[in-house]
């Protein structure tokens, strides 16, 4: 069963169209980083996953089925602004959630506070942003859902956290657990990911394999006698380009794999205004 | 949710009741203090109406409450397996029982209050509490929540937008008493305003009445027989809740 299909799902505000025919469809245990400029219209695509807010068009289908209050108890959700309520305590939040969720694991969410150094008795507004994010995400994990969506989980946390927060994606996606998140950060999606979505106004531009795009997108740079350096993206047949650059009589070419900030940046066509 | 729920107005009722009694001892203590002679006087069975409308203020705060569950927190809400009008009457039943629990508090308060000004002056207490008129309070203070619950829901936008149905239903009471061609505009819908019709069926039940006055006039013509207003307080208590639930059910997420 598929844990997530979105088929030409669209979202209008007024004139603007946040989402546009995105269609997708994510394997179980995949963990997919869904990367975009701010307004790109990650959040929106996400909230029109859970039903927050209505599609203009299109169908989402969450394990082979359109949301139900049910499927709820299968997927956890950390949006980018914590929700949480900040005058409650993390052990309050616990309950709370060991209340709602069948599948609540309260071993699991002890092991998680003392990775995320939780302090489980001092009121969220007491706690630092990056802490009670870590509240967020652990709360989250604890759930043990098949689904996991998280926009912008790494938004406030310091390094350590950082990293072991993206440590703890990969261990839980190897369980079979699916995870899909979005980021502004790529080099966290590179770390995460191993399949990625780009968007850029609204349309998915790019989806695919992060091997994949490691192997078959390079760059190309002929660097000519006077010290000019002519650089070329190459998508999938680096051959060829290099074979043009060389008939420009270059004094050398080289190639090397992309980054996935250079894929980013290439396939949304902002390399200039970037000075990529 | 009721968890959570329970979590707020347990906070809340502590803070509620404690102000209100600390507010009554300190008139026990003004009390005291200008003390000149003569007694202090009071009859039990019509303190149920200055207790509903000091409750009328928690009723209001507490409305808003689905409101602002729509806001960022409906983030958190609305991904919970569980219907959303379920979650939300879970709210509402919340905030009903924590009403009767703050309308109790103060009700206690206020006859502590005459109880403790007995110790320091001659205190004539007359009467019972009238269960029937306390019920009847209950139901106007719901009716207040349900104002501040489809205000709140209908601005949404506005954090604690609900809180301004209070002094908007002052207002249009006020303004329904205006002779001429404004008041009769603004008297037309006056059976869902809870303040008008509670304000004016305990009026109409006092002898020293003045039925001259164009509200009572026109409220006169419903007062068939006793009680009236406590079905029409009931139904505009449960319209304006229902009205808010729909709106919650279908409300999107704000956008950040």
């Amino acid at each position: 069963m598929i844990p997530l299909r979105i088929d030409h799902l669209c979202k209008r505000y007024g004139d603007r169209l946040a989402v546009d025919d995105l269609s997708l469809s994510i394997e179980r245990g995949t963990v997919f980083g869904l990367i975009g400029r701010n307004g790109a219209g990650k959040s929106s695509a996400i909230a029109c996953v859970l039903g927050l807010i209505r599609t203009t068009s299109g169908e989402v289908s969450l394990f082979g089925e359109p949301l139900q209050p049910k499927t709820f108890d299968r997927i956890a959700y950390v949006p980018e602004i914590n929700c949480l309520d900040a005058w409650m305590t993390p052990l309050q939040h616990i309950e709370f959630r060991r209340r709602c969720f069948s599948r609540f694991d309260r071993t699991l969410m002890g092991e998680l506070m003392e990775r995320f150094e939780i302090e489980p008795t001092r009121t969220l507004r007491k706690l630092s942003k990056g802490q009670r994010q870590a509240v967020a995400l652990a709360l989250a994990f604890s759930q043990r859902p098949e689904l996991m969506i998280l926009d912008e989980p790494a938004s406030g946390l310091d390094p350590v956290l950082q990293r072991r927060l993206l440590d703890a994606i990969v261990s839980i996606a190897a369980d079979g657990m699916t995870v899909v998140f979005s980021s502004h950060q790529i080099g966290h999606v590179e770390q995460a990911a191993e399949r990625i979505g780009i968007i850029d106004k609204g349309r998915l531009v790019l989806e695919a394999d992060v091997d994949q795009l490691r192997e078959k997108r390079f760059i190309v740079e002929a660097v000519f006698e006077d010290g000019r350096l002519l650089r070329e993206y190459a998508n999938g047949d680096a051959a060829d380009v290099e074979e043009r650059l060389r008939a420009l009589a270059p004094v050398a070419v080289s190639r090397r794999p992309m980054t996935l900030e250079q894929v980013f940046f290439s396939t949304i066509g902002a390399s200039k205004e970037y000075g990529g | 949710m009721t968890y959570r729920e329970f979590l707020v107005m347990r906070k809340a009722l502590l803070w509620f009741i404690g102000c209100t009694t600390g507010l009554m001892l300190l008139m026990v203590i003004v009390q005291f203090s200008q003390y000149r002679g003569g007694n202090l006087s009071t009859d039990l069975n019509e303190l149920h109406v200055p207790v509903a409308w000091v409750v009328t203020i928690f009723a209001a705060i507490f409305g808003v409450a689905l409101g602002n569950a729509s806001r960022e927190p409906a983030r958190v809400f609305w991904v919970l397996p569980s219907e959303r009008w379920k979650l939300a009457l879970q709210i509402v039943a919340v905030d009903a029982a924590g009403i009767v629990v703050a309308y109790a508090g103060v009700l206690a308060a206020a006859v502590a209050f005459f109880l403790l000004a007995g110790l320091f002056e001659p205190a004539n207490l007359r009467g019972s509490i009238d269960w029937a008129g306390v019920a009847r309070s209950l139901v106007f203070v719901y009716a207040v929540y349900g104002w501040s619950a489809l205000v709140g829901i209908l601005g949404r936008r506005v954090a604690y937008c609900g809180l301004a149905s209070l002094p908007f239903l002052l207002l249009w009471t006020m303004f329904s008493n205006v002779r001429g061609a404004f008041g009769e505009l603004v008297r037309l819908p006056i059976l869902v305003n809870p303040f008008s019709v509670y304000a004016m069926g305990f009026t109409l039940s006092h002898p020293a009445t003045d039925l001259d006055k164009p509200m009572a006039h026109s409220l006169l013509r419903l007062a068939v027989a006793g009680g009236w207003e406590t079905p029409i307080l009931l139904a505009t208590a449960l319209l304006t809740c229902a009205i808010a639930v729909v709106l919650w059910q279908r409300a999107e997420v704000l956008s950040a």
